[in-house]
C-alpha cells in the first residue's frame, strides 16, 4: 500500500501479526493482517469466537501493541489508547461506582470542561439515547439494554472520530438487540463516525455494515470481504429483501467452509 | 397456623431471635450459679458481674479503662487503615513492588502478635506510642491484602475505558483503581477492626497499667473474677459495637455496594 492510498483511510493495519504468550505456549491470534477502514465507514468484523476479531479491535484501540507490523490512525502510527477512539465492550463497560450521569460525563471531566458544558452534554446524550429520567441511577439498577445505551452515550459524548465496538449487543435478548441496532444506525446517520463493529452474528453484520470482513480462526486471517450495498435506512423489512438473503447464504457457506 | 420455621426472615425477627438467645444464656448462667454447680468465685453469676460493674463505674475505673483502650485502639486503627490502603494501592497496581515486598510482608503477617510485643517495647518503649503501633500492625495486614486484591483484580476493561476517555497516570488511581478496590477495602477494614482488637489485647497484656484487657488480667491476678468478667464483657461489647457501627455506616456511605454488604450483616 502506498502512502497516498493510506491517507484516504482512517484506520490502516499494515501486515499486523499478534502473538500472545511466549515459547511453547505462544498463540498466534492474528497472522499477517492488512486492512483499512475509510472515513465514516461502518465496518463489521465477522467470525467465530477465537478468530482474532477482538484482537483487531484492541489493536486499533491501542490496548495491545502488534508483535510485528503497525497500526495507523489518520496516517499516524499509534502506540496507545487515545480520545480519538471511543470504545464499547460487551461487559464490564460502565463504571459501577458512578451514576449514569457520572459515566456519561466522564470524558468531559477528564478534559476538564466547565460544569455547565458538561451538564448540557450529559442532557443532550440522555435525550439522544432515550435515557432521560435515569441520570441518577447506578448502572446495576438498569436493564442490560439501558446499560449499553449509557455505554454508547459515554463513548459518543467524548466525540471520538472512531468508535470501536466489541460485540456490544451480544448479551442482549433478540428484541432489545434489534432495537439497539436501529438506535445505533439512527444516531450514526445523524452524527457520522468511523465504526468498527465486532460480531459473530451474520444478520447483525448485514444489518449494520457498509462492508463486512469475514475472518478465519487460528491463526486469525481475513478470509473474505463483502460489500453490503443495501440502501439505508435499513429497517426490519429489509430482512425479506432478496439481496439480503443472498448475502446471508454466501456468508454462511463461507463461515461453514472455514 | 404458621409454623415457627416457616416464618419469613425479616430484620426485626433476626434481631429478636438474637436477643432471646442471649437472654436465655444469661438466665441459664444465673441458674447454674444459683444451684452451685460451680464455685461462684470461679464463675461469677450475672448478678455479681452487674454489681462489680456498678462499683467500677462509680469509682470511675471502668471509664478510665475504656477511654485509654479506645484511644490506643482508635489511633492504631486509623494508622493501620491509612498505611494498609496506601501500601495496597501501590503493591496492587505495580507488580514488581508487590513481588519484592511479598516475602517480607507474608513473613511478618504470620508472626503472632503476642510474640511481637517485646520487640515493640524495645523499639518504642512502654507507652501510648508502642500500643498504637501494635494495633496499627494488627489492622494493617488485612487492609493491605484486601486493597491489593481489589486493585490487582480490576478488570482491564475499566482501565481501557478510562484511558480511551482521556485519563492517565494518577487519574487512573483516583478514577478507577481506588473506587474499584473500595468494596475490598471496606471488607479489609472490617476484618482489621477485629484483628486490631486482638492486637490491643496483646499490647495491654504486657506493659500496660490501664485498659480493658489489662483490667481482665490484673483482676485475675487479684482473684477478682467478677471484675475480670466485667472487663472481658466490656472488650467483647466494644468489639461488637465497632463492627456494627462500621457496617451501618458503610451501607449508608457506599450505596452502590449496598447489596454486597448486606451479605456480611
Amino acid at each position: 500500500m502506498t502512502l497516498t492510498e493510506r491517507s484516504a483511510h482512517k484506520i490502516v493495519f499494515e501486515s499486523v501479526t499478534m502473538v500472545y504468550g511466549l515459547g511453547e505456549l505462544a498463540v498466534k491470534a492474528l497472522d499477517d493482517c492488512s486492512l483499512s477502514v475509510g472515513a465514516n465507514e461502518f465496518l463489521c468484523l465477522l467470525g467465530p469466537s477465537g478468530c482474532g476479531k477482538s484482537t483487531i479491535l484492541h489493536l486499533a484501540a491501542g490496548f495491545l501493541t502488534p508483535s510485528t507490523g503497525a497500526v495507523f490512525i489518520n496516517k499516524r502510527r499509534i502506540y496507545g489508547p487515545g480520545t480519538d477512539r471511543g470504545i464499547v465492550f460487551q461487559k464490564h463497560n460502565l463504571f459501577p461506582w458512578k451514576r449514569v450521569e457520572g459515566n456519561i460525563a466522564f470524558g468531559s471531566r477528564m478534559q476538564a470542561l466547565p460544569e455547565k458544558e458538561r451538564r448540557s452534554k450529559v442532557n443532550e446524550y440522555l435525550d439522544l439515547m432515550e435515557l432521560s429520567g435515569f441520570e441518577r441511577h447506578y448502572p446495576s439498577q438498569l436493564s442490560q439494554g439501558m446499560q449499553q445505551r449509557v455505554s454508547l452515550a459515554r463513548a459518543y459524548a467524548n466525540e471520538p472520530e472512531i468508535l470501536l465496538m466489541d460485540e456490544p449487543f451480544a448479551s442482549l435478548d433478540a428484541q432489545t438487540a434489534m432495537r439497539m441496532r436501529e438506535l445505533l444506525l439512527r444516531i450514526w446517520s445523524e452524527r457520522r463516525k468511523t465504526i468498527v463493529f465486532v460480531t459473530h452474528d451474520i444478520d447483525e453484520a448485514i444489518h449494520l455494515a457498509d462492508r463486512v470482513l469475514l475472518m478465519t480462526s487460528r491463526p486469525g486471517r481475513i478470509k473474505k470481504e463483502f460489500l453490503i450495498e443495501l440502501s439505508r435506512p435499513r429497517s426490519w423489512e429489509f430482512y425479506s429483501d432478496s439481496r439480503y438473503t443472498e448475502l446471508r447464504s454466501a456468508m454462511r457457506s463461507a463461515l461453514l467452509n472455514e | 397456623m404458621r409454623r415457627f420455621w416457616h416464618l419469613s426472615r425479616t430484620r426485626s425477627r433476626t434481631s429478636a431471635l438474637g436477643a432471646v438467645a442471649v437472654s436465655l444464656v444469661l438466665l441459664l448462667w444465673q441458674l447454674v450459679s444459683y444451684w452451685h454447680v460451680y464455685d461462684n468465685h470461679l464463675l461469677p453469676p450475672p448478678s455479681y458481674i452487674v454489681k462489680a460493674f456498678v462499683q467500677m463505674a462509680q469509682s470511675g475505673e471502668w471509664f478510665v479503662d475504656v477511654r485509654d483502650s479506645l484511644i490506643r485502639y482508635g489511633l492504631g486503627l486509623l494508622l493501620g487503615c491509612f498505611t494498609g490502603v496506601a501500601v495496597g494501592l501501590v503493591t496492587g497496581g505495580i507488580w514488581p513492588v508487590r513481588a519484592a515486598l511479598a516475602p517480607m510482608l507474608d513473613f511478618s503477617r504470620s508472626t503472632p502478635m503476642i510474640a511481637l510485643v517485646p520487640l515493640f517495647i524495645v523499639f518504642f518503649g512502654i507507652g501510648l506510642e508502642e500500643k498504637v503501633y501494635l494495633v496499627a500492625w494488627g489492622v494493617f495486614f488485612p487492609v493491605w491484602l484486601n486493597t491489593q486484591a481489589g486493585v490487582s483484580s480490576t478488570e482491564r476493561e475499566y482501565l481501557w475505558a478510562a484511558r480511551s476517555l482521556g485519563s492517565s497516570g494518577w487519574q487512573l488511581y483516583g478514577e478507577v483503581l481506588l473506587p474499584r478496590a473500595l468494596p475490598y477495602i471496606i471488607v479489609g477494614v472490617r476484618v482489621g477492626i477485629t484483628t486490631g482488637f486482638f492486637a490491643l489485647g496483646a499490647a495491654e497484656v504486657a506493659g500496660a497499667f490501664s485498659g480493658v484487657v489489662f483490667r481482665s488480667y490484673y483482676s485475675h491476678q487479684m482473684f477478682r473474677t467478677d471484675k475480670m468478667m466485667v472487663a472481658i464483657l466490656t472488650v467483647g461489647f466494644l468489639g461488637f459495637l465497632c463492627d456494627r457501627l462500621y457496617a451501618i455506616t458503610m451501607t449508608r456511605l457506599v450505596p452502590w455496594w449496598k447489596e454486597n454488604l448486606d451479605d456480611l450483616d
